[in-house]
């Protein structure tokens, strides 16, 4: 069965709280992409890779989004001394937290409609395209797990995922 | 840039994944759940920055409102984070060990290669089915 990116397994406290539609729509653009890189030459896949690590997670959007509000709600306070603006950062600044703890504040569900993604998502996009790239092949054949092997190996297998 | 320097070489996350060598399938799959679940560095912002405006704010609004220049710093600095990457607890909070996401991912996946997960995955030029080989790759990257 064709299951592509989708997956339920990953810990995802920003994915367990969004619309299944919308994690539906952003996991198949991935795959498409994927599947785009897939023939590609190396060259093409590390700059696709390095747009990939450039790319704004849901994290930095809300911190941004949260404090520019903020000051925004400062600045009015400031400007007119009027206490009532004070309310503004007051509430974004609650919304921010409860994200942090629980994985779920009001604007979340606006920007995951607009595809952003979790800077998970994005690692599994970007490790997908580091095994097209052939990254993985040389350690490839090894079952790690339980296995008497050498260190050298393994030293292999950590340079592969660096890289 | 500044995101950058505050990231380790990752050095002691990987001595950690060469502690598993020889570990089994299960042990290695309960660290690998443990490190999704690790709070990173961009989250523990995310609580610690608003608690020290709210009380900021607060004082700011019954008390006295020179208290309000705490929020408006911490609200700077938030944006700093958000923009460029620099905010100024994150060296107090590395030396309590906490990391950024890219980071524990990093430190995931080479569990992951460590559990088998991207054996009989060859990257583009390899013979056979083109689709086939994705479908691997995705199968390997979403467990």
């Amino acid at each position: 069965m064709n299951k592509g990116l989708k997956t339920e397994k990953v810990a995802d406290r920003v994915r367990e709280h969004s619309a299944a539609a919308d994690n539906k729509t952003i996991d198949r653009e991935a795959e498409g992409r994927v599947q785009r890189f897939a023939g590609k030459s190396k060259e093409e896949i590390t700059e696709q890779i390095d747009r990939l690590e450039r790319e704004w997670d849901m994290e930095r959007l809300l911190e941004t989004n949260a404090s520019i509000l903020s000051l925004a709600g400062m600045s009015a306070y400031a400007g007119s001394r009027n206490k009532k603006w004070l309310f503004l950062p007051g509430v974004v600044m609650s919304f921010l937290v409860q994200h942090s703890v629980q994985g779920w504040c009001p604007p979340m569900p606006v920007f995951r409609k607009l595809g952003v993604r979790t800077r998970q998502e994005i690692e599994r996009e970007k490790y997908a395209l580091k095994a097209l790239r052939g990254d993985f092949d040389g350690i490839a054949g090894e079952d790690f797990a339980g296995s008497e092997h050498d260190a050298e190996k393994v030293d292999e297998m950590i340079e592969a995922v660096k890289a | 840039m500044a995101k950058k320097q505050n990231q380790t070489n990752g050095s002691g996350d990987f001595d950690r994944v060469r502690g598993y060598a020889r570990s089994s399938r299960e042990e290695i799959t309960a660290r690998i759940k443990e490190l999704e679940k690790e709070w990173s560095i961009e989250r523990l912002i995310e609580s610690e920055a608003p608690m020290m405006a709210l009380g900021g704010l607060g004082l700011g609004a019954l008390v006295n409102r020179k208290f309000l220049v705490l929020p408006a710093f911490v609200f700077g600095m938030v944006a700093l984070h958000g923009v460029q990457g620099w905010y100024p607890m994150i060296p107090l909070f590395r030396r309590m060990g906490f990391r950024s996401r890219k980071e524990i991912d990093r430190e995931k996946f080479a569990m992951k290669a460590l559990r088998g997960d991207f054996k009989d995955i060859h990257g583009n030029g390899a013979d056979g089915d083109q689709s086939e080989q994705v479908e691997k790759v995705f199968a390997a990257v979403r467990a």
